[in-house]
């Protein structure tokens, strides 16, 4: 591998149910912080409806809350956010602090060398379901911007503008694995000079009561049996999981080619070596064991790595009782004959599913891991479903990580894995 | 101006989408375009005031409205039949 080729992460922005901006995440993995409650926006549906969401914020206010950006950002940010969708809010809003996190503000870079790609699909779905109820009463009033809010290339026009991005720019869907299909476009834009620097954005999967009724109809919803103790209900790799937990998040990274980093002289926070996406084709929402499998080794040996040298894999692990025993299983298969065996854990024990964004949430939890030295707890992982995988307890796991590995298994069939590096490591 | 409501209205409107905008700002020989407003911007300020107004004029009525002034006549013009035959 030539290192100056590699993909780089330069910058990185999250918004989640612990708040805004990457040291509140880290604080919460560090600390095991339980995040899940009843919602209070779903009375309509006659069940509890358990999740991880973002707390109250002021948009205005969090924009001005931006630190270092000049002014003519700012007031743009407002002015396009202010009035918009929750999920356009958040990716805004994320995308400031990476912005200023890879030093964007500074560096001169032209802005047709930079691209943009958003990771998720239907993501409007609680505005489209709110902007329905004012149709209902009258039709004629609806409001002119919902011909731009309920197409999800809305991100795509509100964060070009803002940050006056204009090389390439799309939207990327593929359900759960939606983050790391656009983490994988990102890479080939940078590795085959389309861009010098990509900004990919996990939008925020902003529910309406329709999907959550239908998630819990098609028995993929947790917090059946735990209906009474939220806290409780998202466990993922645990006996008594029962189906995934959703989570809202929104997240962005900066990915440049280490080389272009290097010359900007702007620090690297990981590498991105290796993606992989693969097909079961397959319709419906169940795994698929040999797909599982075939996607991990492909990204562990397109690194040029071997199964020992993995140390680690953020799982997608989403608290699914077929879901998380098919993962756990391929797991285990794989590593069978690997010296040692990569610990486990799955943040979405600590921030719900974020869908279109869990896997941007993850590469960035990854990072915080390797950048502190520790491993965060799988909450709530009492009884494993597995007694020979390494998974980390409910206490966090002090010890360096270097090579990790990230996996998304979407509905559809579509499975993906990448890999991290810590940057010290070349 | 006969009727003070619906210029009322329509300011509201377009403080809502542009809360910088000062009142000397808002003159009726200006252009919401010269304002900062884009297209969806300038409907969205039509569509604010027709729904609060609960007027309904469609809004190809507006294509030629060049300035405040102008989408101000519609909406009165509207307003005052409206309220002639209620």
């Amino acid at each position: 591998m030539n290192h100056d080729e590699t993909t780089a992460i330069t910058g990185m922005g999250v918004m989640s149910a612990h708040g805004r901006g990457v040291p509140a995440l880290a604080n919460a993995l560090l600390t095991a912080r339980n995040p899940f409650h009843h919602s209070s926006h779903y009375a309509i549906l006659n069940f509890p409806v358990i999740n991880a969401e973002l707390p109250p914020f002021d948009f205005t206010q969090a924009v001005q809350q931006s630190r270092d950006l000049p002014e003519s950002i700012l007031t743009h940010a407002i002015q396009a956010g202010r009035r918009a969708p929750l999920t356009i809010q958040v990716a805004l809003l994320s995308a400031l602090e990476a912005w200023v996190n890879a030093d964007l503000h500074q560096r001169r870079i032209a802005p047709e060398r930079i691209s943009l790609i958003v990771a998720g699909q239907n993501t409007t779905q609680a505005y489209q379901y709110q902007m329905q109820q004012s149709f209902h009463k009258d039709p004629s009033y609806l409001t002119p911007k919902y011909a731009l809010h309920f197409m999800d290339t809305d991100h795509v026009g509100t964060l070009s503008e803002v940050l006056q991005i204009q090389g390439e720019g799309f939207t990327v869907g593929g359900a759960s694995a939606s983050s790391h299909l656009a983490l994988q476009q990102a890479h080939r834009l940078l590795q085959t000079n389309a861009a010098d620097v990509c900004l990919v954005i996990g939008a925020l999967a902003d529910l309406s009561p329709l999907e959550i009724q239908a998630f819990a109809n098609a028995g993929a919803l947790g917090g059946k049996h735990f209906a009474a103790t939220p806290q409780l209900a998202c466990r993922p790799f645990d006996k008594q999981h029962e189906g995934f937990i959703w989570g809202q998040a929104g997240a962005c990274l900066v990915l440049e080619k280490t080389a272009h980093a290097n010359k900007h002289q702007q620090p690297i926070l990981a590498k991105m070596p290796s993606f992989t996406m693969r097909l079961s084709a397959n319709r419906s929402a169940d795994p698929d064991l040999a797909t599982e499998i075939a996607v991990m080794r492909s990204a562990i040996t397109n690194a040029g790595l071997s199964l020992n040298d993995i140390q680690y894999i953020n799982a997608h692990g989403t608290s699914s009782t077929l879901g998380d025993c098919i993962e756990a299983e391929a797991i285990a298969t794989l590593f069978a004959d690997a010296t040692t065996q990569p610990w486990i854990n799955s943040t979405k024990s600590l921030t719900g599913h974020c869908l279109w964004s869990a896997g941007l949430v993850e590469t960035i939890a990854t990072v915080i891991q390797m950048q502190t030295d520790f491993l965060h707890a799988n909450l709530n992982l009492e009884d494993p479903i597995r007694s020979d995988c390494r998974f980390v307890g409910r206490q966090p796991e002090n010890t360096k990580t270097k090579i990790a590995l990230n996996n998304a298994f979407g509905f559809g069939g579509i499975h993906a894995s990448f890999i991290l590096l810590n940057e010290d490591l070349s | 101006m006969s009727h003070a409501q619906p210029w009322t209205v329509l300011q509201n409107a377009i403080t809502e989408i542009f809360p910088h905008l000062t009142p000397q700002e808002l003159q009726g020989d200006a252009s919401l375009k010269e304002l900062g407003a884009n297209s969806i911007d300038r409907a969205e300020i039509i569509m604010i005031t027709l729904s609060q107004l609960q007027l309904k004029i469609p809004m190809m009525n507006f294509a030629n409205a060049k300035n405040i002034r102008d989408i101000l006549s519609i909406l009165e013009r509207e307003y005052q039949l409206v309220h002639a035959n209620s």
